[in-house]
């Protein structure tokens, strides 16, 4: 567990560090694919974009409005025009008010909703994946694509609406700024691209000093984390003290990195105030000359004091939304790289439900292998007649799993057939088949919710049906001890259930399933016999009128099977009784011989 | 060992008032006084550049204007301002960068300090402590209640110093410029700040759900992926979307009400802005028409307004730290002020030598309210030399007897005495180092698999770290790895089986080389020739320690000296294997049911 955590962290550094490199990455088919999440929410990104002009425009007339009220009416003396500037910047305050709450509302609620359009998207598409791929996969870096990366897509969408606003700002005001004087103009527009350049030059290597701190910040919380987790086995090993210096190592480290972000993030101060002061004194010496000539009005000065301020805010955002639409393109790549993951078992487009009503189980010359070349069943055939129960044993890696496996088509064998009661299973679907087939797993799972949640899990049943269920495993004396007996909440997979009685609800969750094919999947295996024990009485009632095909280790659990498969290296090496196999003298004889209680003693 | 934990609450300590919580942060930061008093002098410096900027931009406004008017053309005043207005703005940018760099400062160091604290002080806890409070509990605490303790400083203290102080200074020198804007200028604050507040306080609800919702999608997904071979075999996949779909539609909706609180907050914000610029013109106008103000007295009063814009809007991201901190505080200094019950204060006996451990009618419950012990009166004695078995269904409390030894948990009743002194009186440290218990799911850090055997005694020799390894039958499998020792633990795919961790914890804890060797089921993963190969290895070392098995597993305990039945916390046989085995009793059925060659009959399956 806490592997996966790291691992799920140094994932995310990585996708930190990998952004950084890719710096001028502009991905064309991110950019338009990302178009199809928007097409739905056409009229709302429209009349969002319209906001954002109107908000830009409101905002760059007042200074103009201040202009007027300055040149006009306070030069002329003029009370009456004062008022009409006076209600027009109400109008104005009006204007920006309405604007200002659509363009954030709309804007941020169509990117809610397109986060929500690609993330359940990518869900639904994880859940249609074989069990070959979810193999292959390491969780934590699908994590990190449903949760982390898709945030960082949708933040392109707000950062581009956004964006239009900031260039529409700029155009306006050097169009602005020009019409009223153009030398003046000139002197400001000639400052800002050092601004901008000290910007673009500045930015990558703060943000590197930021990410270095933050990763370095990750460090310290793996440690803790390790250190949190591992605290049982410190203080028997009586290692507190090495632990608190290696940790106080990582947090001086961390200490270090965040004091060096911080002199980056700050040292940007001095020589942008340099430049706003450069261009004030700028409008104030050329003004004060070009006034006196009589060239330009005093409320011009004024005017272009006001704009300087608000130039210099789109300038820091638009550099800001560069490295934004960087990190979603990369984000936008590993997203789609998700989504584009085939899904290699489909239902075949005449697929029917299954139909199942005796529970025959019949295997033809199948082969089967997860890597090819590397072969894991070898033209295997058997037979399990209706409410036979058949006992799976054999070495670890002999291939028992990989049957359980197929029959339910978690994956897809190379060569032969599978049938349930004649049916081939790839040609009907994967959903009925699901439902006609129970399955106990070695390892328990437990969701988070209520005891009844799990034993129900996604079937409808009454509370009556779930506890009958409950009692034929097993499993209602223990949940009646529990605070709020069926009622009572399973914390994180289940930490405060013991393995065995987690495996008693899974017990009780495969039994709501009422199908006619049971299998366990060395679902004893970590219990111990006193639990074995009550499992094994319940599960004479479950079996009694159904196909039952149980997978052990442990010889004791299947001795009494009515069929005994013993698999060696991917193929059938004996089948029959307990008491055939003792007389035919081979692998399951030897072992019982030895006296030794499992085939992995072998 | 098998507890059933209820997640209670921390004990509040509600005594603790939430000024009292900020108190103690600001205390904790007035501990760097250098730094202090930097970011002090940034701020005042900030301050005064800040306000000089805009009567140096008034005073030329006013120049030019009065110029105009004689029809003079004498710049040379005019050439000054400009040089001031830079060097003003070039100060602005140097305090503020002294300002910003040194509260960062502050923060980190701060946020050092108390991270250190947090860490020792969990290492110095109980597993009572451990038993009770969830890792993933510790570790927001550690992490995102630190956190917000360090955004109180850096966007809390500093800034509301700076913003204060501006605040009161620019409605000072409004106030002087001109009576009815600077009271104008006030009756913006007041409203604009309180809405920014409500605001913030608002968006800090609905965010503290939204994370709630938004760990709950995590938890889900995280679900899906581990159960992926449940939710195949039930054909699950429709039930996951749908539930996947409702709780992230959970979230949707109220990260949509935040958008709506703050679309709210910011356009009425900006419309009052703009109202009292409106005003500020008009007022402000007829003055100038009456000759009251002048236009560059105007104009500096049209820059002050702006200025104090920002600072208003702020006040409500320090109310929001002010709110995270007191919250976060409290979570915080629970964990910092916990005293661990059982801990090595005062001066402790040595010890060099476990001679004998004796239990004397011990007993021991994990709950204190619990009606019946975990371990009623129990009885036993272990020397060098001596191998004790304990067998019994599972929560009968054979583990507990483990962990009561090494004082990973204090005994209620009766004695437990190491070389016939109470356990009590020693130390802590010397105490463990001298016991080895190997528990049945050990723990594996992030480290090579060398270091992980060499856990106790990092600087060990591989010599020695072979020797043990080749005792727990591990050193093959490691010798077999291409960087062997050094392997990393999860390195090449390589996952260790249940089986390999726990020979690897047996190795870790021969490393100790201690007294006494206690096994707590941690040979139940080993197939019983694993088991037994140890076991024959072990046999030469436990002539000189004392060795206490407890196992689930009749031949793992059967070669015992002693063995001792537990059931429901009371010792309900003892004796060797050859009595037990042939006596009715819960040990004949454990034997049996583990030997069905035995009773020539096994379970009945169909």
């Amino acid at each position: 567990m806490s592997t996966d955590i790291r691992s799920h962290q140094a994932n995310q550094t990585n996708a930190i560090v990998e952004d950084l490199e890719i710096l001028s990455m502009y991905d064309g088919t991110v950019a338009s694919r990302f178009l199809k999440y928007i097409s739905p929410y056409k009229k709302g990104a429209i009349i969002g974009v319209a906001a954002v002009i109107f908000f830009t425009l409101a905002v760059l007339s007042v200074p103009l409005l201040v202009k007027y009220a300055i040149d006009t009416a306070v030069k002329q003396g003029d009370g009456s025009l004062l008022n009409i500037i006076f209600f027009s910047l109400i109008g104005v305050a009006l204007i920006h008010f309405v604007s200002n709450y659509f363009q954030q509302r709309i804007i941020r609620e169509i990117g809610e909703k397109i986060l929500f359009d690609i993330r359940t998207q990518m869900f639904a598409h994880l859940q249609k994946l074989s069990m070959s791929v979810a193999d292959r996969s390491k969780y934590g870096s699908i994590m990190s694509r449903v949760l982390g990366d898709v945030g960082a897509l949708q933040e392109l969408f707000q950062a581009g609406v956004f964006a239009i606003g900031d260039i529409l700002t700029l155009v306006t005001i050097t169009i602005i700024i020009f019409s009223l004087n153009w030398s003046m103009a000139l002197g400001i527009l000639l400052i800002m691209p050092i601004f901008a350049a000290l910007r673009i030059f500045w930015l990558p290597k703060a943000r590197k000093a930021f990410l270095k701190a933050r990763a370095s910040a990750s460090v310290v919380s793996g440690v803790l984390n390790e250190h949190v987790n591992g605290i049982r086995v410190t203080q028997n090993m009586t290692r507190e003290k090495i632990n608190q210096g290696r940790f106080d190592k990582k947090v001086e480290e961390n200490y270090a990195d965040s004091n060096n972000a911080a002199l980056y993030g700050s040292s940007i101060h001095p020589p942008v105030e340099f430049i706003v002061g450069t261009t004030m004194s700028t409008i104030i010496v050329l003004g004060g000359y070009l006034v006196s000539g009589g060239s330009v009005e005093i409320g011009v000065m004024i005017a272009l004091l006001l704009y300087i301020q608000r130039f210099f805010d789109p300038i820091r955002s638009l550099t800001m939304h560069y490295s934004i639409l960087q990190r979603a393109m990369a984000s936008g790549h590993r997203i789609f790289e998700l989504l584009d993951v085939e899904i290699d078992i489909k239902d075949s487009s005449e697929a029917k439900d299954i139909q199942v009503s005796n529970g025959e189980i019949k295997f033809s010359n199948v082969d089967f292998e997860y890597n090819s070349g590397e072969p894991v069943l070898n033209k295997v055939s058997f037979q399990i007649a209706e409410n036979e129960t058949v006992g799976l044993v054999g070495p670890t890696g002999s291939g028992k799993t990989s049957i359980a496996s197929l029959i339910h088509r978690f994956y897809e064998i190379q060569d032969g057939k599978i049938e349930i009661d004649g049916q081939e299973i790839r040609s009907v679907t994967q959903k009925s088949l699901s439902e006609n087939i129970s399955m106990v797993l070695q390892d328990p799972i437990i969701f988070s919710g209520t005891v009844e949640d799990n034993i129900k899990y996604k079937a409808t049943a009454t509370h009556e049906e779930v506890v009958e269920a409950s009692k034929i495993v097993g499993s209602h004396d223990f949940i009646q001890n529990l605070p709020n007996e069926y009622d009572t909440v399973l914390e994180e997979s289940g930490a405060n259930l013991s393995i065995g009685q987690k495996q008693l609800i899974s017990f009780a969750r495969a039994l709501l399933l009422n199908s006619k094919i049971f299998i366990l999947d060395e679902a004893t295996s970590y219990i111990d016999s006193h639990t074995e024990q009550k499992i094994q009485k319940g599960l004479q009632a479950v079996l009694k009128n159904r196909t039952g095909i149980i997978i052990a280790h442990r010889l004791s659990t299947i001795q009494n099977a009515d069929k005994i498969i013993v698999l060696d290296e991917g193929e059938i090496q004996e089948v029959g009784s307990h008491e055939q196999l003792l007389k035919n003298e081979g692998l399951y004889w030897k072992l019982w011989n030895n006296n030794q209680a499992s085939f992995d003693d072998l | 060992m098998n507890i059933k934990l209820k997640e209670s609450p921390l004990f509040l300590s509600g005594h603790l008032g939430e000024l009292a919580i900020l108190v103690r942060i600001i205390k904790l930061c007035l501990r760097y006084k250098k730094l202090i008093i930097l970011g002090i002098l940034g701020v005042i410096g900030v301050i005064t550049s800040q306000l000089w900027i805009p009567f140096l931009l008034g005073t030329s406004i006013d120049t030019v204007y009065s110029e105009i008017r004689t029809g003079g053309d004498d710049f040379s005043s005019l050439w000054i301002l400009s040089i001031y207005i830079i060097l003003a703005s070039v100060l602005r940018g140097v305090f503020h960068f002294v300002l910003q760099y040194n509260g960062e400062k502050i923060a980190n160091a701060m946020s050092a300090e108390l991270r250190s604290k947090f860490h020792h002080k969990l290492q110095s806890q109980t597993y009572k402590y451990h038993d009770r409070i969830h890792s993933g509990n510790l570790m927001s605490r550690g992490i995102m209640d630190i956190e917000g303790v360090k955004m109180f400083v850096t966007t809390g203290l500093l800034r509301t110093f700076e913003i204060v102080s501006l605040m009161v200074a620019g409605s000072f020198l409004l106030l002087r410029t001109d009576l009815h804007i600077g009271l104008l200028s006030l009756l913006f604050i007041i409203p604009v700040g309180g809405i920014a507040s409500v605001t913030r306080l608002q968006l800090r609800k609905t965010w503290v759900r939204i994370q709630e919702e938004f760990s709950k999608l995590n938890t889900n997904l995280q679900e899906n992926l581990i159960g992926v071979r449940v939710v195949r075999a039930f054909g699950g996949e429709d039930h996951e979307v749908s539930k996947f779909n409702a709780s992230h539609d959970d979230v949707t909706k109220d990260t949509i009400k935040s958008v709506k609180i703050s679309a709210n907050g910011t356009s009425i914000m900006g419309f009052c802005f703009l109202l009292v610029w409106a005003l500020l013109i008009w007022i402000g106008g007829h003055k100038v028409i009456d000759g009251t103000l002048s236009i560059g007295q105007l104009t500096q009063c049209l820059i002050y307004l702006g200025m104090l814009q920002r600072p208003v809007r702020m006040m409500g991201f320090m109310v929001n730290a002010y709110a995270r901190a007191i919250t976060c505080g409290l979570r915080l200094f629970e964990i910092l002020d916990s005293k661990p019950r059982i801990s090595n204060n005062g001066k402790k006996n040595h010890i060099s030598k476990i001679e004998k451990v004796s239990f004397e009618k011990v007993s021991f419950k994990y709950y204190r309210n619990a009606k019946e012990y975990d371990l009623n009166q129990f009885s036993l004695t272990l020397e060098p030399g001596k191998i004790v078995g304990i067998i019994g269904p599972p929560g009968g409390g054979k583990s507990t007897v483990a962990n009561l030894i090494p004082r990973f948990y204090d005994i209620l009743g009766g004695e437990l005495k190491i070389n016939g002194e109470s356990v009590k009186n020693f130390n802590l440290t010397d105490l463990r180092n001298r016991i080895g218990l190997v528990v049945q799911h050990t723990f594996l850090f992030n480290n090579t698999l060398g270091e992980n055997i060499a856990y106790a005694k990092p600087d060990t020799s591989l010599d020695k770290i072979i020797e043990v390894a080749k005792i727990a039958e591990i050193h093959d499998f490691i010798n077999s790895l291409p960087n062997r020792y050094d392997t990393m633990v999860g390195e090449f795919g390589v996952s260790l089986s249940g089986g390999q961790k726990q020979r690897i914890a047996i190795a870790r804890n021969l490393m100790k080389d201690p007294d006494l060797l206690i096994f707590d089921d941690s040979f139940n993963a080993l197939d019983t020739g694993t088991d037994k190969k140890i076991r024959s290895k072990l046999l030469p070392l436990q002539k000189e320690k004392a060795t206490l098995i407890i196992s689930q597993r009749v031949s793992t305990i059967s070669h015992c000296d002693e063995i001792i039945v537990l059931d429901e916390g009371n010792v309900v046989d003892r004796g060797k294997h050859n009595i037990l085995a042939s006596k009715p009793g819960i040990y004949k059925d454990i034997y049996e049911l583990q030997n069905p060659k035995i009773q020539g009959q096994g379970l009945q399956v169909s």
